[in-house]
């Protein structure tokens, strides 16, 4: 008898877990498990939201807007969608920059170059703005048919503007100029 | 009055915060419609075509001579379909409601689709006309496309009968311009 009572005084003793912690670690688990999953689709839905700022659609858009809004009626070259006033850029690099560039940040690139230009089908009638972030350097990549772009009236038919960069967008306006309905273009060349 | 117990309070908790959860995931996926920066574009292309349309005259694309920088207009110019060269284009889709030397189903969609060409990438964006309920010109895929934007304008003018002399007044007529892609 002695002997039985002692092994049974050795046996492992099992723990029942209470019913009150089950409850709590079913629900903690519970909604882990949710809150990790509603998470998971909102940061899902912003993803696309995220990679967009380092593409240059910003950048156009921004130059975009300087050139469609003018802070003053001397620099403003559109009335409506009427192009006039472009006299003002010729053999003024420095000008060009002073409106449009100036103060124009592009953290996400090392260098940005920018062509604005007006294009009746093939044809490049003026491009009058051009910068880069290394302005008058050699390293300037945009090229409108063997030219460099710069600013200055232009009258070339077959041009087909050209980049050296990783990332290009260009966006375009329908506006009038020289008795034509043409395109207001802006090409943005990133790297 | 029964007091509820503890565990029913831990209970209710979690059923509301699961709700709401679930709730908030269950109107993000159905709506998908959070953060889209796809009709920006189309309203731009859609607002810049209108604003081209209403700013820029006839007499700016026309000379005195008639020699136009388009084709259609200048046609126009040449057999005497353009009774006023002062108007800006939107306001001729009105006037042709009214003159009689124009057809407006057929003039209409041979000097919009001309226009359009001239202003919009066509290999991209969709475009209709639309004058006080009259569809004037129209691309394909509108039902099936799922962005459209439409901009629209009021068109009021007048121009003298070549005839008579009198000057006949047309509208307000409402038109309406709608991109997709």
């Amino acid at each position: 008898m002695r002997a039985k009572q002692k092994l049974r005084i050795f046996e492992p003793r099992r723990h029942k877990p209470s019913r009150k912690a089950q409850i709590i670690s079913m629900d903690f688990v519970m909604t882990f498990a949710i809150y990790i999953f509603a998470l998971s689709v909102f940061f899902f839905a912003l993803k696309g939201n995220f990679t967009d700022n380092t593409s240059l659609d910003v950048n156009a858009e921004l130059i975009f807007n300087k050139l469609t809004n003018a802070y003053d009626l001397e620099t403003d070259i559109l009335d409506g969608a009427k192009i006039s006033n472009l006299d003002q850029f010729d053999g003024e690099p420095n000008r060009c920059y002073d409106v449009f560039f100036k103060d124009f940040e592009n953290p996400n690139f090392k260098k940005i170059d920018y062509c604005v230009f007006l294009q009746h089908d093939n044809n490049i009638k003026y491009h009058f703005a051009a910068y880069s972030d290394n302005f008058g350097a050699d390293e300037f990549t945009i090229y409108l048919g063997g030219t460099k772009c710069g600013i200055g009236a232009m009258e070339r038919s077959d041009v087909k503007p050209s980049c050296k960069a990783k990332e290009t967008i260009v966006i375009e306006k329908p506006v009038f100029y020289d008795g034509q309905i043409m395109k207001l273009k802006v090409l943005v060349c990133g790297e | 009055m029964r007091r509820i117990s503890k565990k029913a309070y831990f209970f209710l908790m979690d059923v509301i915060f699961a709700v709401v959860i679930l709730t908030i995931g269950y109107m993000m996926i159905s709506s998908n419609r959070i953060i889209s920066y796809d009709e920006v574009p189309l309203a731009l292309v859609a607002e810049n075509t209108m604003n081209l349309l209403s700013t820029v005259n006839i007499n700016d694309l026309c000379d005195d001579a008639c020699i136009c920088s388009n084709e259609v207009l200048e046609d126009f110019c040449n057999s005497g379909k353009i009774l006023n060269k002062e108007q800006s284009l939107l306001d001729y889709f009105g006037e042709m409601k009214k003159n009689p030397l124009v057809d407006e189903q057929t003039d209409g969609e041979r000097l919009f689709s001309s226009l359009i060409n001239e202003s919009i990438r066509t290999d991209i964006f969709n475009a209709e006309l639309v004058v006080e309920g009259d569809t004037i010109y129209t691309d394909e895929g509108k039902d099936s496309s799922l962005n459209l934007i439409s901009t629209k304008k009021i068109g009021f003018g007048f121009y003298e009968d070549l005839g008579t002399g009198n000057v006949e007044y047309w509208g307000p007529y409402l038109i309406e311009v709608n991109i997709w892609e």
